[in-house]
């Protein structure tokens, strides 16, 4: 080939590249607000929203290819309030660095997805990289003002902020909890159908000794008829087990925490020890998956869920504890699962329930700091309504009279079912569905309620948050500690994550105490020099 | 048996420039190379240059709203917390050692499978080898950290074997001796049949007249492999050794990452992952990435130049 | 200059050691088919058969659910779509690059060859980070635009290195003729010293083929158009969202009724067959490309 036919065709080949490139590459343009004049639609809502937005928000819940054309929820939101939504998809897997990235880059959609960080909320906002929300946000939107006051960081934001300005709306739990502290719904489910067989008898709340018991018997005995040898008492991963085993000694052992009067690290804390043996002991006399630290987040529900294993540390929300109770009945048709399974919560040593207050907030919402106000004040309206009852019955069950209809005080489901006659989810038919979901509330409120969620999911729910409430001690918050940045505490990340040190201690041979001794020895400078920067700072308040 | 050296470009010739003489007339002379070269000098100073000039705030506490320029000086501060962290010195030691290893024991492997598939009749066999060989590359280590977990787990494939052979189950995901080893036996499945691809290519510019040498000389085909093949590509087996070289600070992150487990922490903790658990659990903070970027790099180069300088002592070409 | 067939001189005897090649290399292909078979099964059957059955060979019941879940909506296609599109335009901006700095940095006879030399090496060294090319992207207008992903990553410096150094093997008495033919520097590499080059010129084409099919990260960070994600970083969701230890994915929606393992295998396998299918047929040629290139004058 001639050499100038190669470098024409080459040059054309570029030249076509920057031309299908500009014409299919994004469509939005960088960070600022871009409305379009629009005609007034079908607002029978309210005048003032006769200007037609078009809102980019980037969240985790956006799934790639989805078809928000025919999205009849998205629709009718948009609709409903005169804008158009872009919906943007974060990485799930490292959704945090992204975003940091776009807000220091300064290029944020209107709005996005925000971990709360509360050090990065705190540097954001005072080098202006994320938009400062209106003082009179709690007058004008009422519904976000209970938002606020319920997640419980509302005035705490604005109070220690400079100028008492809010920069974020945090995503609320609940609003009505079922405990008057918030508390994880962290559980125990169990076979109470294998329990009966080997003759113990369970209570809401149980110890360690008696979990072993109950966990040998299953092993020893084989209720399930897996085979000798082949029931796996415990199906738990690091996270788990820590929640199980060393939490009821030590509720505080994730962190570093004020112990009297000051601040240590929570594995150095006293507890840590017996939690430490237990586990080890658990290990040792194989009541575990013998490879629980490898185990990745679905693997313990997959052992419990498929009958093999009698015990499993999992979330024990209604929604949860439905699609487990909903995936054992798809492996086990002849059972009943509501008999078959039963639900705990762990018991210390002195009998009540350990566990650390939880915020009441998830993960929020920032906004693009050069966004226009009017632009603002419209997706605030939007957020404000998510934040209703009935927009929350629209989000978590679907549209009245197609998805569902009321029959005197019930709700009864117009799903429509697939073969396996499981209702097909919301999600499916409206694609924007987990992002409404997860906008404003996250939903474990609504799952307390939700009539799709079969009342004996709820009530196990319920009941076992009462039982961890009656006999519990909470131990408060500590927003200081939560909203505290130093050089060193900033980096407390080189101790490792908790979790999976604790497993490492259990896994290595020899006597634990030596171990967790030798553990704490080698991290001491770093742990020394956290803890005096934290004494320093927050003892004095 | 002499081998014709690689080194014909460098060979003197009345195409070579002589430095100083009328470099007005050399720059003219050479203008169409300077044409080819310029997209890609352009690529680089766009790409690569510009955004280099951002290593700065390695000495800065970077503010997003001062921009890089307006960040203010803290010189080294950035490194004073991991210089007293003895689990970054952990992380270290164990960067070198397990890279020194790689070198070891994972560097040659390629080469090996490209002289052995060298050996082998053109056809089918060598075909669907090769196909097959290529496979793992396509796969992130997520996926296959996931298989090879599963594998070697407790109720696996692996210790289903080790039973039918009449061995006792074990933990092999926790044991410390086994990791570092399957770290590269497992590197090695996964990429070494993609990486001996370069080695091929440069095995087939071999010319014929070499192995007919050989034959002549009554080589077995062993001989023939030392003596002909591998003096060919002696050239770019350095090379490529050099670049690992300079890639010793990286010791392969995402391989260690998916497989890391807490019972071998302490021995498979590399700067990378070490870094990752800081900048997870703590606000953002990027003059501190950017700073221990900084530091892996001067090390890098500091290895590469070093390394190359070594090769010109032994004779051979070296990078530079 | 005539082309001998290598094997009839090479491949004449089979002794034991060409026997121990053989073998050695069967082995480890065998070693490297069976977990990817071992994969395939896996995402075929249905959680239940997988926990119980140690070596599987043959599937009992064939449970296409895990396929079901990840070909739902559009997902996969956007990727294979969006992958498609980085290779198309990137790989030949790749070659243009790579090929057009090469061939000049192999030639020592013009002032500033070293110098570029170390230029280029050194910027595969050092880096600013992500913030520094961020802005440089953002000032060049190509935030969430496809033409970013194809630039950014528009040479890869090793494999610069690997074609120059190919290029500095071919001997410059090639060019001398040429030259004294009166050719200029463009026509020598395009009509002789290319022909030549063919075994690196697959080569790195080919890696930056792979390359381009396998990249996630930038895209990750600069496009923010969901029907523009490539497949690699749609596999990374997928995967992680059956398997992460996070608790923010409950807010996310339930799991489904297929098993972790099922949906990553696969996913595994949707994104591994159409290149086992093209692959052979690259190959083909790539081989033959290589073989035809052991030509020397």
């Amino acid at each position: 080939m001639k050499p100038k036919k190669i470098i024409s065709v080459l040059l054309l080949m570029l030249v076509a590249a920057v031309i299908v490139s500009a014409c299919s590459g994004g469509a939005t343009r960088p960070s600022g607000s871009n409305e379009t004049p629009g005609t007034t639609e079908n607002n029978a809502e309210t005048p003032k929203f006769d200007k037609k937005y078009r809102i980019t928000t980037a969240a985790i819940e956006i799934n790639e290819g989805a078809d928000f054309e025919s999205d009849k929820m998205l629709k009718y939101f948009n609709e409903k309030f005169n804008v158009e939504h872009e919906l943007i998809p974060i990485a799930r897997n490292q959704r945090k660095e992204v975003v940091n990235l776009w807000v220091s880059a300064g290029d944020l959609p209107d709005m996005c997805w925000f971990d709360m960080v509360y050090v990065d909320y705190k540097n954001f906002s005072e080098q202006g990289l994320i938009k400062a929300l209106p003082d009179d946000l709690e007058e004008r939107f009422p519904n976000l003002a209970k938002v606020l006051e319920k997640s419980g960081v509302g005035k705490e934001f604005r109070s220690r902020d400079p100028e008492g300005k809010l920069y974020a709306i945090p995503k609320v739990i609940y609003f009505d909890a079922p405990t008057e502290k918030v508390i994880a719904h962290t559980s125990v489910y169990y076979r109470k159908d294998w329990a009966d067989k080997v003759g113990i008898k369970m209570d809401k709340l149980a110890s360690t000794e008696e979990v072993a018991q109950l966990a040998r018997a299953f092993i020893q005995q084989d209720p399930g008829g897996n085979g000798p040898g082949k029931t796996i008492g415990i199906a738990a991963d690091n996270t788990r087990l820590t929640q199980m085993l060393v939490e009821p000694f030590n509720p505080c052992v994730t962190d570093f925490f004020r112990y009297e009067g000051k601040y240590i690290w929570g594995p150095a804390a006293p507890g840590t020890l017996d939690g430490l043996k237990v586990w080890q002991n658990f290990y040792r006399e194989g009541l575990l998956h013998p490879d629980f630290y490898v185990m990745k987040k679905n693997d313990p529900v997959d052992l419990f869920v498929s009958g093999k294993a009698g015990i499993l540390m999992h979330d024990g929300d209604g929604k949860v504890i439905q699609a487990v109770l909903h995936d054992f009945k798809a492996q086990h048709p002849d059972l009943d699962a509501t008999e078959a399974i039963g639900m705990f919560a762990m018991k210390g040593p002195d009998g009540k329930h350990h566990v650390m207050e939880s915020v009441n907030y998830w993960c929020g919402v920032i906004f693009n700091p050069n966004i226009e106000d009017d632009k603002l004040d419209r997706i605030l309206h939007i957020m404000d309504y998510v934040a209703t009852e009935e927009a929350q019955n629209i989000i978590r069950l679907g549209f009245e009279g197609i998805d569902w209809k009321r029959e005197g005080d019930t709700i009864v489901s117009l799903r429509p079912k697939d073969e396996s006659g499981n209702m097909i989810l919301l999600k499916e038919t409206y694609p924007s569905q987990p992002y409404w979901g997860f906008l404003v509330l996250t939903g474990d409120d609504f799952s307390l309620r939700d009539p799709n969620i079969p009342k004996a999911a709820r009530d196990m729910a319920i009941e076992t948050f009462k039982a961890k409430e009656k006999d519990g001690n909470i131990v408060p918050l500590d927003f200081d500690l939560r909203f505290f940045s130093g050089p060193n505490y900033n980096k407390k990340g080189t101790l490792g994550v908790v979790y999976d040190e604790l497993a490492g201690l259990v896994l290595k041979e020899g006597d634990i105490e030596t171990t967790w001794k030798e553990w704490l020895e080698s991290k001491a400078d770093i742990i020394n020099a956290i803890t005096e920067e934290l004494n320093g700072a927050l003892l004095n308040k | 048996m002499k081998v014709e050296g690689r080194k014909l470009a460098k060979s003197k010739t009345a195409l070579d420039f002589k430095k100083g003489k009328d470099i007005i007339k050399d720059i003219r002379k050479a203008k169409y190379l300077y044409l080819l070269l310029l997209p890609g000098i352009i690529y680089y100073i766009v790409f690569h240059y510009f955004p280099m000039g951002g290593v700065i705030i390695a000495f800065k506490e970077y503010k997003a709203n001062l921009g890089i320029l307006g960040s203010p000086w803290i010189g080294l501060k950035n490194y004073s917390f991991v210089f007293k962290d003895p689990a970054f010195f952990n992380a270290l030691k164990n960067t070198l050692v397990i890279s020194v290893q790689r070198l070891i024991f994972q560097f040659p492997f390629p080469v090996i499978i490209a002289l052995f598939f060298n050996e082998i009749r053109d056809g089918v066999y060598k075909r669907v080898l090769q196909t097959v060989f290529t496979f793992p590359h396509f796969l992130s280590w997520v996926i296959v950290a996931g298989i090879l977990v599963n594998f070697m787990s407790f109720n696996g494939a692996l210790n289903n074997i080790a039973e039918l052979l009449g061995f006792e189950r074990k933990s092999f995901l926790s044991d410390v001796n086994l990791f570092r080893p399957m770290l590269y036996i497992t590197e090695n499945w996964k990429n070494a049949g993609w990486q001996s691809i370069i080695y091929l290519a440069a095995i087939t510019s071999i010319s014929q007249e070499q192995y007919e040498a050989a034959e002549i000389d009554g080589c077995s085909r062993f001989k023939k492999m030392i003596f002909v093949t591998i003096p060919n590509i002696q050239n770019t087996i350095i090379i490529l050794f050099i670049l690992a070289v300079g890639r010793i600070m990286n010791a392969g992150f995402e391989q260690i990452f998916n497989m890391q487990n807490p019972a071998v922490k302490d021995i498979s903790d590399i700067l990378d992952t070490y870094i990752y658990r800081i900048t997870f659990m703590g606000p953002a903070d990027f003059s501190f990435s950017t700073a221990i970027g900084l530091f892996k790099s001067i090390i890098n180069f500091i290895l590469i130049t070093a390394t190359d300088r070594i090769a010109k002592g032994f004779g051979e070409e070296g990078l530079f | 200059m005539h082309k001998r067939k290598k094997k009839r001189i090479l491949h004449g005897r089979i002794d034991a050691f060409s026997v121990f090649i053989y073998i050695t290399l069967g082995l480890w292909g065998l070693i490297i088919l069976y977990p990817f078979y071992n994969a395939i099964l896996i995402s075929m059957v249905s959680q239940y058969e997988y926990l119980n059955t140690p070596f599987m060979l043959f599937p009992k019941n064939i449970d296409l659910t895990a396929y079901n879940v990840l070909l739902q909506g559009n997902r996969l296609l956007v990727g294979y779509r969006t992958t498609l599109i980085i290779l198309l335009l990137g790989v030949p901006l790749n070659m243009f690059l790579t090929i057009g700095m090469a061939y000049p940095l192999s030639r020592n006879r013009f002032p500033g060859q070293k110098m570029i030399f170390y230029f280029v090496v050194f910027s595969m060294l050092f880096s600013g980070g992500l913030i520094p090319l961020y802005l440089v992207v953002r000032n060049l207008g190509l935030t969430n635009n496809i033409l970013a992903i194809i630039l950014i990553t528009g040479i890869n410096t090793f494999y610069l290195i690997l074609m120059k150094n190919y290029f500095s093997s071919i001997p410059v008495s090639l060019e001398e003729s040429a030259k004294i033919d009166g050719a200029n520097d463009l026509y020598i590499l395009f009509v002789i010293m290319l022909p030549l080059a063919k075994p690196i010129l697959a080569t790195v084409l080919l890696f930056y083929t792979v390359d381009r099919w396998n990249e996630w990260f930038y895209p990750m960070i600069f496009l923010r158009n969901r029907n523009m994600i490539p497949l690699q970083m749609i596999l990374r969701n997928i995967v992680f969202e059956t398997t992460s230890n996070e608790i923010a994915d409950a807010a996310v929606g339930y799991r489904v009724q297929v098993f972790s393992d099922g949906i990553k295998m696969a996913a595994i396998t949707l994104t591994m067959t159409p290149i086992m299918i093209v692959y052979p047929f690259v190959q083909k040629y790539f081989m033959k490309g290589i073989m035809l290139g052991s030509v020397k004058g």
